[in-house]
């Protein structure tokens, strides 16, 4: 079976702001793939180019060498069944969020009568249906990602990218995020590339997550996540989610050439340990 | 504690010292009334100019004039200047071509092509629309390309990724995107199209504010001196006031 999304030997070097020089090597002969409705998550310090990554399989840009192959067919551009949500507040601030949502259908010239009912059942997707009149400003962070997620759902995307939609927001609303985030998997089924630097947000809500080491950006290993859905608040609790948080942050740690970047991955409570892995679970794909 | 009234009204009591000192002054004979006319001369010039106007023509007159140019040029210069800003804000090729003539052309005084243009076309209407229009076109070009330049990536990015095309891009995103320093241009390019209006008359008309300023002063009119810089604030502090309502009314979601 062809992957939904396949990289294949991908290098993306930017050129150096000097005239000369070789330039900065962002990522190096990076393989992976991500099948149809899957989560997958590309979890890794800042650095390790999940960034780059994502802006490739969006078509924001072009490898260097290598392949990018969305089922099994080469990149072709920027295109809406692709679509990212950002960080960063994307939204339009001259649009209210019914106007923000819309906005797809309505550059494609999609007749009101088509996409109205499609907007009204995203919006209210995302629990946003007293909000459909507010403008971007007058909504909270963790409701600005919320319309981003429904201005992407409306127009139907195969492949949902997120870079680190919820790195900004507050420990509790991330939480209800990740868990919206799942109700919306659960619904559409798209297959979502989840960038992320928190280990567990990366177990709670991937099928599988590519460990990246940074300078130059490169897979360090893949994890698959034995745990079953839909997936609760109860798995915190578990014994082996523990535990593959654990060999997680090790491998983390063991690739980092500096001590300077644990901090930031483990970020969040104090109380993180790293401690000797157990025996890993973590498999290679060939 | 001070309040927001006792700030206001610290504000009207100087314009009540101001006016104060001024009849003082001038009715004592403190200085030359020909210089500094009392308060009351200025009232009844102020009367007469309503009432007769000035040289034969009437004050509205002169007030519409200097207004009806400033409009026009700087109409033309917002017409022309946000698509060309736009333009060289968002595609690098025509900011490569254009950008050197535009950072030559722009340190230049406007007022500095006065004789040009009179050269070229004469002192007629043309010339002094056509000067401030240029002065309000360098300014909006250069706001707007700078709005654009400052707009962040990932907007452009995701209204590109929702599939919008180049002409909506522009239309669309772009230009809303990049209201907020296009407005800013307007302001600046609205009071600086009035301080050229009334240069421009100074130096070659047969009506408006700057030509009676200039016309007073040469027959030692000087009350209707005192009078057209009045008016000009007056009118100046107006234009302010309106581009600011205008700003506020179309940029509500602005900086939050």
């Amino acid at each position: 079976m062809v992957s939904k999304v396949e990289l294949r030997n991908v290098g993306q070097r930017f050129p150096s702001t000097a005239s000369r020089g070789a330039g900065t090597l962002a990522l190096d002969s990076v393989n992976l793939h991500i099948d149809e409705h899957e989560i997958v998550s590309l979890l890794g310090p800042s650095g390790c180019g999940k960034s780059t990554i994502l802006n490739l399989i969006a078509g924001f840009a072009t490898p260097t060498s290598g392949e990018v192959l969305i089922d099994g067919k080469q990149v072709g551009g920027i295109k809406p069944d692709r679509l990212v949500v950002f960080q960063s507040p994307t939204l339009f601030p001259w649009l209210t969020v019914m106007d923000n949502v819309t906005f797809g259908p309505r550059m494609r010239g999609e007749a009101a009568p088509t996409y109205k009912p499609l907007a009204e059942k995203v919006i209210s997707d995302v629990g946003l249906e007293r909000f459909r009149n507010h403008f971007p400003y007058q909504l909270s962070g963790g409701m600005k990602q919320r319309a981003q997620i429904a201005r992407a759902l409306i127009n139907r995307p195969e492949i949902l990218l997120l870079d680190e939609p919820f790195g900004a927001l507050d420990a509790q609303t991330r939480l209800e995020m990740q868990q919206l985030l799942l109700s919306i998997w659960n619904q559409y089924r798209c297959t979502i590339v989840f960038i992320t630097h928190d280990v567990e947000e990366a177990l709670f809500l991937s099928h599988r997550t590519y460990i990246l080491s940074p300078h130059p950006g490169r897979v360090h290993r893949e994890v698959s996540m034995p745990f079953g859905r839909p997936r609760t608040l109860a798995l915190f609790g578990d014994s082996t989610f523990s535990r593959l948080k654990g060999e997680i942050l090790t491998a983390l740690q063991r690739k980092l050439p500096h001590g300077e970047h644990v901090s930031e991955l483990v970020q969040g409570d104090g109380e993180e340990k790293v401690v000797a892995a157990p025996p890993l679970t973590i498999i290679r794909r060939a | 504690m001070p309040t927001n009234r006792s700030y206001r009204l610290l504000s009207w009591l100087t314009w009540l010292f101001l006016l104060v000192a001024w009849a003082l002054i001038s009715n004592m004979g403190w200085v030359d009334p020909v210089i500094l006319p009392s308060p009351q001369v200025m009232f009844r010039t102020a009367i007469d100019f309503v009432a007769a106007g000035y040289s034969n023509t009437p004050a509205w007159r002169h007030i519409g004039v200097s207004v009806m140019r400033t409009f026009a040029g700087l109409g033309g210069g917002i017409l022309f200047g946000i698509p060309v800003g736009l333009l060289i804000g968002y595609y690098r090729p025509v900011n490569a071509i254009l950008g050197p003539i535009f950072s030559f052309i722009r340190p230049v005084p406007p007022i500095a092509f006065i004789p040009l243009v009179i050269l070229y076309f004469g002192i007629g209407e043309f010339p002094k629309i056509l000067l401030i229009g240029i002065a309000a076109f360098l300014y909006i070009v250069l706001n707007t390309s700078n709005g654009v330049r400052a707009i962040p990536i990932d907007l452009i990015r995701a209204a590109l990724n929702l599939g919008a095309r180049p002409h909506q891009m522009i239309a669309r995103v772009i230009l809303p995107a990049a209201l907020p320093q296009i407005m800013t241009g307007i302001k600046t390019a609205t009071a600086l199209s009035w301080a050229i209006v009334v240069a421009a008359e100074l130096v070659a008309a047969q009506a408006g504010l700057g030509y009676m300023i200039m016309d007073a002063s040469t027959f030692f009119r000087v009350p209707y001196v005192y009078l057209g810089i009045v008016i000009i604030g007056v009118i100046g502090i107006v234009l302010e006031w309106g581009t600011n309502v205008m700003e506020h009314r179309m940029l509500h979601w602005r900086g939050r």
